[in-house]
C-alpha cells in the first residue's frame, strides 16, 4: 500500500515534468549570452573564464535534460548557464575597464614625473 | 491506508520544515555575494545592477520560504549569487571608468601647467634676448662712438691721410714728414705726429701693420731695405710709447707698390710714404704682399738708400720741385750703407 502511494506521487511529478514545453527561448538566450561573453574575451580573464566554462557545462547539461524530456529542469539549468555567461561578460568588462584606467593613470604618473624639475 | 497517507504527509512536512530552518548553500552564497556587492566601492555607481541583484535574491528568499530547499530554490539562489557578482563587477567597471576620467582630467591639467610653464620660459627667454640685444646695441654704439672719436683724432693729425681699404683703415704718412732723405731715423716732427697717432690708437683693439714704401729711384734691393728699416723705426717708436708689441708688425715694400707715377717729382714724393694699416677686425692681421718682407721686430742697422724730403701733408701734396729721389745704392746686399745723393 505504501509503495503504491509513493509510485503514484512520483508519477504525478514526472508527468508534470514531461508536460513542460522545450525551453527554446531560454536555450537561445543562454547560447547568445555565452557567445557574447566569448566575443568579449572572457577566455583571457581568469575568473570570467571560469564562469564561462561553467556556463558551457550547464548548457550541455540542459541539452541533455531536454533530450531526456526533462524540460522543466532544463529551463532552470539554462537560467544558471545564462547567469554564469552574464557574470563572465561583466567580469571581462570590469577587467578591461580597470586595465584601461590603470594605463591612463600610469601615463599621468609619467607625465607628472616628466613635469617635475630635475633633482627634485 | 489512512495511516500511510498521514505518515507520508508527516514526512514531507518534516522535510519542508528541515529545509526552511536550514537554507541551501546556494542561498547562503547569494546572501554573502549580495552583501559584498552592496558594500563594494563601486556600488553607488551601479545602483541599477545592485537593485537587480537584490530582486533576484528576494525571489530566491521567497522560493526558500515557500518551497524550502527545493531545486528551484537552489537555482534561483544560484542565479541571485551570479547577479550579485555581476552587480559588483559593474560597480568595479564604473569605478574604473570614473578613475580614468579623473586621470584624464589630471593629465589635461598637467599639460596645461606644462604649456603655461613653457610660455613663461619663452617669455623669460625673449626678455633676456631683448636685454642682450639692447646691451649689444649699446656696445655697438659705444664702439662706433669710439671709432668715430679715433677717426676724428686721426683726421686732426697733420701730414696724415686716412682711407678705408679692403685690407683695413690705412693711415698714410708722407716719408718726408717722418724721415730725412735716405735715413731711417725719425725726425722730431715725426715723433710728435706719431704721438698723436699713438694717442688715437691706444685703446683700439685692432692689429697694426706698418708698411714702408719708396719711390723707384735706386735699386730694388736698396729701396726694400730702406722701406723695411723705416717701417721698423715707426714700429719701434709706437711700441716704446705704449702700443702693444704683439699687435704691431712692420714690413718694407720698397718701390713695389707705387701710388703715383715715378716719372714726376710729385709722383715720387707721393710714393715715398709709411702706411699704418689697422686690420678690419680686432686682433686681425694683414697679409703681407708676396715677396715683401715683414717683421714684428725692428731690423735696426743702418739706413738704406737716400731719400729726399717730400710733401708734408699727404702723399698727394708732395712738392715735385723738392727733388726727392731714392738714389741707386752703392751696395747690392743688405744691410746697406746709405748713400746720399749729393
Amino acid at each position: 500500500m505504501k509503495t503504491i502511494a509513493w509510485i503514484g506521487a512520483a508519477s504525478i511529478v514526472l508527468g508534470a515534468c514531461a508536460s513542460s514545453p522545450v525551453p527554446a527561448d531560454r536555450l537561445a538566450t543562454s547560447q547568445a549570452s555565452i557567445r557574447g561573453a566569448q566575443v568579449s574575451g572572457a577566455d583571457s580573464v581568469p575568473n570570467a573564464a571560469l564562469h564561462l566554462k561553467v556556463a558551457n557545462e550547464q548548457l550541455n547539461l540542459a541539452r541533455k535534460l531536454i533530450t531526456d524530456g526533462d524540460n522543466a529542469r532544463a529551463e532552470y539549468i539554462l537560467l544558471r548557464a545564462e547567469a554564469d555567461a552574464n557574470a563572465a561578460l561583466a567580469l571581462t568588462r570590469e577587467a578591461g575597464a580597470r586595465a584601461d584606467a590603470q594605463k591612463t593613470i600610469d601615463e599621468v604618473q609619467r607625465l607628472k614625473a616628466s613635469s617635475k624639475p630635475e633633482g627634485t | 491506508m489512512k495511516a500511510l497517507t498521514m505518515t507520508a504527509g508527516g514526512m514531507i512536512a518534516c522535510m519542508l520544515a528541515g529545509c526552511a530552518s536550514s537554507p541551501p548553500v546556494e542561498l547562503k552564497n547569494a546572501r554573502a555575494a549580495y552583501q559584498e556587492a552592496a558594500g563594494s566601492q563601486g556600488a553607488s555607481l551601479a545602483s541599477t545592477s545592485i537593485f537587480e541583484a537584490k530582486k533576484s535574491l528576494d525571489r530566491a528568499e521567497v522560493a526558500f520560504s515557500e518551497d524550502g530547499d527545493a531545486a528551484e530554490t537552489r537555482d534561483l539562489a544560484y542565479v541571485a549569487e551570479r547577479n550579485a557578482v555581476i552587480a559588483k563587477a559593474n560597480g568595479g567597471a564604473a569605478l574604473a571608468t570614473q578613475q580614468k576620467q579623473i586621470a584624464l582630467q589630471d593629465a589635461q591639467r598637467i599639460k596645461q601647467d606644462q604649456a603655461m610653464a613653457m610660455r613663461q620660459q619663452l617669455g623669460q627667454t625673449k626678455s633676456e634676448l631683448g636685454q642682450t640685444k639692447s646691451e649689444l646695441e649699446r656696445s655697438q654704439a659705444q664702439l662706433e662712438s669710439e671709432r668715430q672719436a679715433r677717426m676724428e683724432a686721426l683726421s686732426k693729425i697733420k701730414g696724415l691721410s686716412a682711407k678705408m681699404e679692403e685690407r683695413g683703415l690705412v693711415l698714410t704718412l708722407s716719408g718726408s714728414v717722418l724721415f730725412t732723405t735716405g735715413k731711417s731715423e725719425l725726425m722730431p716732427t715725426a715723433r710728435r705726429r706719431l704721438d698723436d697717432v699713438i694717442a688715437a690708437l691706444k685703446d683700439d683693439p685692432r692689429s697694426i701693420t706698418i708698411v714702408g714704401h719708396t719711390d723707384s729711384v735706386g735699386s730694388d734691393e736698396m729701396n726694400m731695405g730702406l722701406s723695411q728699416k723705416r717701417a721698423d723705426a715707426v714700429r719701434t717708436y709706437l711700441v716704446t710709447h705704449g702700443l702693444p708689441e704683439s699687435r704691431i708688425t712692420a714690413e718694407g715694400m720698397g718701390e713695389s707698390k707705387p701710388v703715383a707715377d715715378n716719372k714726376t717729382a710729385e709722383g715720387r714724393a707721393n710714393n715715398r710714404r709709411v702706411e699704418i694699416v689697422l686690420a678690419n677686425t680686432p686682433g686681425g692681421s694683414q697679409l703681407p704682399a708676396p715677396g715683401s718682407g715683414s717683421s714684428t721686430t725692428p731690423s735696426g742697422g743702418q739706413p738704406g738708400g737716400m731719400q729726399q724730403p717730400g710733401g708734408m701733408q699727404s702723399p698727394s701734396s708732395g712738392n715735385p720741385q723738392d727733388g726727392m729721389r731714392e738714389q741707386p745704392p752703392t751696395m747690392q746686399t743688405r744691410p746697406m750703407q746709405p748713400q746720399q745723393k749729393p
